[in-house]
């Protein structure tokens, strides 16, 4: 019986942490504590549109497992289009491709030292306390 | 805290150069047509291009870029595309001053990227219309995101004076007061672009107008009237983009009104519809297209001398270069994303004349029955 609980216990557990790993929060540094975005203003943000605020989008790169799941969950769109959609906003001078850093560490760092920068990470990633989480999806 | 030296490398890089290259094999599988320059035998050197673009940052707000392209195929335009300055006063509106291309259809401004779509061609019957692929002017552009609907409204103004090559024939093209609006929104998955654009055109093809001229001179104005190509053109756009990581929908129906004798009226469409399974996609598209010219006048007379039948005869000769007609085509395809920036794709098309005269093929012999399969191969890479 003991075993059969650690067992369920371990399932759960996995699977917990399976679903922490794929929830994505989009994090901004900003003095508006209390900002929240909807979906379609996150897309249009790391698609490139400017929005109302102060905001800059920066993005991990296309194998980034992060950015898989961003894709898919946010964006919509597979990896494939969405270069090809930069090819277009690039060649028409229509919209700026966002900064691109290395690693779910390095956003991190570059979030915490540039005002109104706003990236995605795991939700199941500690955030310091000066970072916002403006938009969740599970 | 640290900031890595990659970084700051990308802050400081206020100047940028990329570009993109698309080399395309073709072959039409019938030995008694033409069309656009590719026959019985493989050719690579068509719709092969490169394109080579530098941005820079001026200031924070302010930047410059000039692109330019070397093409291949018989309607060779190589040259400067875009040459322009960008101002965002604020967010939501940029400016852009300067040598542009004409954001006529949902492609037009970006038909030479072929990274950017899937087809190897675009639909052929909506994108024939597209006549005046740059303009020197000014372009805003106001966007809007709300939280479900985003709003984008363009408008450009400016004129054309350049020299054009379009089948093999050189066209002076002046074009003033060119100026259109564009607005696009965007919900959830779907697209939606509605556009309207105007200009006052003069096309001078040397023969053609010095003919016209002969004519004028010796009283035949409604013939001599009849060959012009000075007057208003008109084009209006629909288009319903829809897309998924599994499907994708893409619809535009385009009409195009002009008083010029070189160019129809035309009405076209393209319904495509696909599927992603990245990296790769497929997709099968259907496009059509009619096309009605202005009537010729029967003002000379024949018989009387033989210099009136020369003149007949030559009237005779160059209206029946062209003709009302009607065309389509059925395409199916594929694109496989090798990496982020190369791709590859292939596509077979039939090409088909449904009625009327001559529609799709530059070149025919007798015995051609007014349709073929074209098969197309593409390398597309952007860097």
């Amino acid at each position: 019986m003991k075993i059969l609980l650690i067992i369920v216990g371990f399932i759960s557990l996995s699977g917990s942490i399976c679903f922490a790993n794929n929830a994505i929060t989009v994090v901004a540094n900003t003095q508006d504590r209390g900002m929240l975005l909807s979906r379609h203003e996150v897309r249009n943000l790391f698609m490139g549109t400017r929005l109302g605020y102060n905001f800059i989008a920066i993005t991990l790169p296309p194998e980034n497992q992060t950015r898989v799941i961003f894709n898919t969950k946010v964006i919509g769109l597979t990896e494939s289009r969405i270069q090809s959609y930069w090819a277009q906003m690039r060649f028409t001078g229509r919209k700026k491709i966002p900064r691109e850093v290395a690693s779910e560490q390095l956003m991190l760092e570059y979030l915490q030292n540039n005002k109104g920068a706003v990236g995605y990470l795991p939700a199941s990633l500690t955030l310091p306390d000066d970072l916002t989480v403006i938009y969740t999806i599970l | 805290m640290i900031i890595m030296p990659t970084v700051q490398a990308e802050v400081l890089d206020d100047l940028e150069f990329s570009g993109f290259a698309r080399i395309v094999a073709g072959y039409i599988d019938d030995e008694h047509a033409e069309f656009n320059g590719y026959e019985n035998k493989v050719s690579l050197n068509q719709q092969s291009l490169i394109g080579l673009q530098v941005d820079y940052q001026i200031i924070d707000n302010l930047s410059a870029t000039a692109q330019v392209i070397g093409r291949t195929g018989d309607d060779n335009d190589s040259g400067i595309e875009w040459l322009y300055l960008t101002y965002a006063p604020t967010k939501a509106l940029r400016l852009k001053l300067g040598r542009q291309r004409t954001p006529v259809f949902s492609y037009s401004d970006f038909s030479d990227v072929g990274f950017a779509y899937n087809w190897v061609s675009l639909p052929q019957q909506v994108y024939q219309q597209f006549l005046f692929p740059n303009f020197d002017g000014l372009h805003a552009n106001y966007e809007h995101i709300g939280e479900n609907v985003s709003l984008s409204v363009e408008a450009y103004f400016g004129e054309i004076d350049r020299k054009y090559m379009f089948q093999g024939d050189s066209l002076n093209v002046n074009v003033d007061n060119i100026h259109g609006i564009v607005s696009t929104l965007g919900y959830e998955s779907w697209t939606l672009r509605a556009s309207y654009h105007r200009g006052d055109v003069d096309v001078t093809q040397q023969e053609l107008s010095d003919f016209s001229d002969i004519l004028r001179g010796v009283g035949f104005t409604q013939s001599a009237d009849s060959l012009t190509n000075v007057g208003e053109a008109e084009f209006y756009q629909l288009s319903a983009f829809y897309e998924d990581l599994d499907y994708f929908f893409r619809s535009e129906v385009t009409r195009l009104r002009t008083e010029l004798f070189l160019a129809p009226d035309s009405n076209g469409y393209f319904v495509s519809g696909g599927l992603n399974f990245s990296p790769f996609s497929i997709y099968a598209s259907v496009s059509r297209d009619t096309n009605k010219y202005s009537a010729s006048v029967s003002e000379i007379p024949i018989g009387a001398n033989a210099q009136l039948d020369q003149l007949a005869f030559g009237y005779q000769e160059i209206v029946s270069l062209i003709g009302s007609n009607s065309t389509v085509s059925y395409s199916i395809g594929g694109r496989w994303d090798y990496r982020d920036n190369l791709a590859f794709k292939a596509q077979a098309t039939l090409l088909k004349e449904r009625d009327g005269y001559h529609g799709l093929f530059t070149y025919r012999d007798q015995t051609f029955d007014g349709k073929a399969m074209f098969y197309q191969l593409a390398l597309e890479w952007v860097f």
